[in-house]
């Protein structure tokens, strides 16, 4: 962990955001804008919650930070370096710094919860014996440390989840993005997986999470960013989930 | 690519191969009928064409002469065919051995010997005898020396090496038409087998893809399966072409092998299979590789 505190560090040290988007607009199909010129911008360390309608555009929003997507107009800045201009080795490179946790989970069914996990180690080409120390470390840190050799089909909901969480954390990201990852989970086990991500914010990792939560996004008292129909309705340092209307 | 990598690709490529071994069994089962055939007639051409080889040295022209032709304008019309590109060497043969050569052909005894003892019935049958190295320009050659002057009758025998080539060239078509067509299924199954998996796969390339993969590790897994399905497709044919080549060959030899001089023998089999082998090798293993990358390159683009 000490390696990814010092890379942490270095990545705080510059005076760039995180993440910047300027006038970012999203068109799936020709003149059906999705995202519609969008700006604000995430700074290193940020805990930030990004809240909406269903349909307001929070997925898209993700993908186009993680890249997954490109914007029709606009720019996306990661660290200060265009996103949308990066090919080959440097979108790898970018996408290595990313950690990425979904509603459904996005599991490998056909391998346990070790090989899953150790999977995103071996997707970046570590070595058997850095996977053999990295991987149990996470697993101990989301509590799953005695389910290592489980396969998904046998673990919970919440359980599942945090599988995904080690598989996101394990190549030690400098940003995690969370779409909705409580989204299929109830009160309880959704709390421990928010409390979860704000542990590993605190040790310095950059977190932005789409979620419906209302009670969650109230009581954390984080940034909020409220989406409404592709634009951006308001961004509130210390908010809860219903300011507005 | 690192070691461990390579590692990996081949454990998941082979998962693949298994998580539809149907299809994956019948693009083996496709390959492998085409390089059967493609076995078949390497041996019926490459065997035909070394028969004729063979053959060629037998097969020569006879030149004979006119009563009045004298021994220099002979031995002129000798060195002018000698000239010629397409023949190999001329041999003279003297009215004496023209008639032991008969004697032996026709398996005459003593009797026949005493007979003709101070009197040779072949006295003015000297001639040449002359070998190719292209049975094919046989019909120019005689046509030149024909021309000669002196020259009476020119014999020659081009029926066997005609047939044969004619007989290659006829199976050539065929087994070319019907191999073709069988690669381009067996590639079509590849590239479906191969497509089938980046469906069933869809979810863990996004998700290696948002990883940080490289384009060399998701697509690695799909080369090792392509490359094993066209190397087991040449495997199996040559483990099956193998013996019966070797068997074929013993029974021509023993059946034929006395026949024509000797010559009407098969290529031996560790000389063809030498051959054989890479050929059938590149052609699996292309077929397994082109389908792939094939797919690939439609299916993977970022
Ligand atoms: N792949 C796609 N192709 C076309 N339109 C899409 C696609 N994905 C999303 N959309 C449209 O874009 C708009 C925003 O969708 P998005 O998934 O970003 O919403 P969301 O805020 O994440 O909603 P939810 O809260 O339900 O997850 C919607 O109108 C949706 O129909
Ligand atoms: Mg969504």
């Amino acid at each position: 962990m000490s390696e990814y505190n010092s890379r942490l560090r270095q990545f705080r040290d510059g005076d760039k955001p995180a993440l910047e988007l300027v006038n970012v607009s999203m068109a799936y199909q020709k003149d059906m804008e999705v995202i519609k010129d969008v700006s604000f911008s995430i700074d290193k360390g940020e805990f930030v919650f990004i809240v909406g309608h269903t349909g307001s555009g929070k997925s898209t929003l993700i993908k186009l930070l993680m890249r997954s997507l490109r914007p029709t107009a606009g720019k996306i800045y990661f660290n200060g370096q265009d996103t949308s201009r990066m090919r080959g080795n440097n979108l790898i490179k970018f996408r290595r710094k990313l950690g990425v946790v979904f509603q459904d989970f996005k599991l490998l069914k056909d391998r346990n919860v070790y090989e899953n996990v150790a999977f995103a180690q071996r997707v970046i080409e570590k070595s058997n014996k850095e996977i053999a120390k990295n991987v149990p470390s996470v697993l101990s840190i989301v509590g799953l440390s005695d389910k290592y050799n489980a396969n998904p089909k046998e673990l919970s909901g919440g359980e599942q989840q945090r599988v995904a969480v080690a598989r996101a954390l394990v190549n030690n990201p400098l940003i995690l993005l969370a779409d909705e990852p409580t989204g299929n989970l109830d009160p309880k086990t959704s709390w421990e997986i928010m409390n979860l991500l704000d542990d590993i914010n605190k040790c310095g990792t950059t977190v932005i999470v789409v979620t419906h939560s209302e009670d969650i996004v109230n009581a954390m008292q984080k940034r909020v960013i409220r989406m409404e129909n592709g634009q951006l309705k308001s961004d509130v340092r210390k908010g809860g989930y219903d300011i507005e209307d | 690519m690192k070691i461990r990598t390579i590692f990996y690709s081949i454990r998941q490529g082979f998962k693949n191969i298994r998580r539809h071994s149907f299809f994956s069994l019948a693009a083996v089962g496709t390959i492998t009928v085409s390089l059967v055939l493609f076995g078949f007639f390497y041996f019926v051409t490459q065997n035909v064409e070394y028969i004729i080889d063979n053959l060629q040295s037998e097969i020569a022209i006879s030149v004979f002469f006119n009563e009045d032709t004298d021994d220099e304008k002979i031995s002129d019309i000798g060195d002018a065919i000698k000239a010629r590109e397409e023949v190999m060497s001329v041999e003279y043969i003297s009215p004496d051995e023209a008639l032991e050569i008969y004697k032996k052909t026709y398996e005459q005894g003593e009797e026949f010997s005493e007979t003709f003892k101070d009197f040779n019935p072949l006295e003015n049958y000297d001639s040449y005898t002359v070998y190719l190295k292209d049975v094919s320009r046989q019909d120019e050659l005689v046509e030149y020396i024909e021309s000669l002057d002196g020259v009476r009758v020119v014999k020659s025998d081009k029926t066997v090496a005609k047939n044969f080539s004619l007989f290659n060239s006829v199976i050539g078509y065929i087994c070319t038409g019907i191999i073709v067509l069988l690669i381009a299924v067996a590639i079509f199954l590849i590239a479906n087998i191969i497509s089938m998996g980046i469906t069933v796969r869809a979810e863990e390339i996004e998700i290696m893809k948002n990883i940080g993969a490289t384009n060399a590790f998701i697509r690695a897994p799909f080369m090792v399966e392509g490359f094993t399905i066209g190397f087991t497709g040449a495997v199996v044919p040559l483990l099956i072409l193998y013996p019966l080549y070797s068997r074929v060959a013993e029974y021509v030899a023993g059946r034929y092998g006395k026949v024509l001089g000797g010559k009407l023998v098969f290529i031996p089999t560790h000389d063809i299979f030498i051959r054989l082998i890479p050929i059938m090798l590149g052609i699996g293993i292309g077929i397994g590789l082109i389908g792939t990358v094939f797919t690939l390159v439609r299916k993977l683009r970022r």
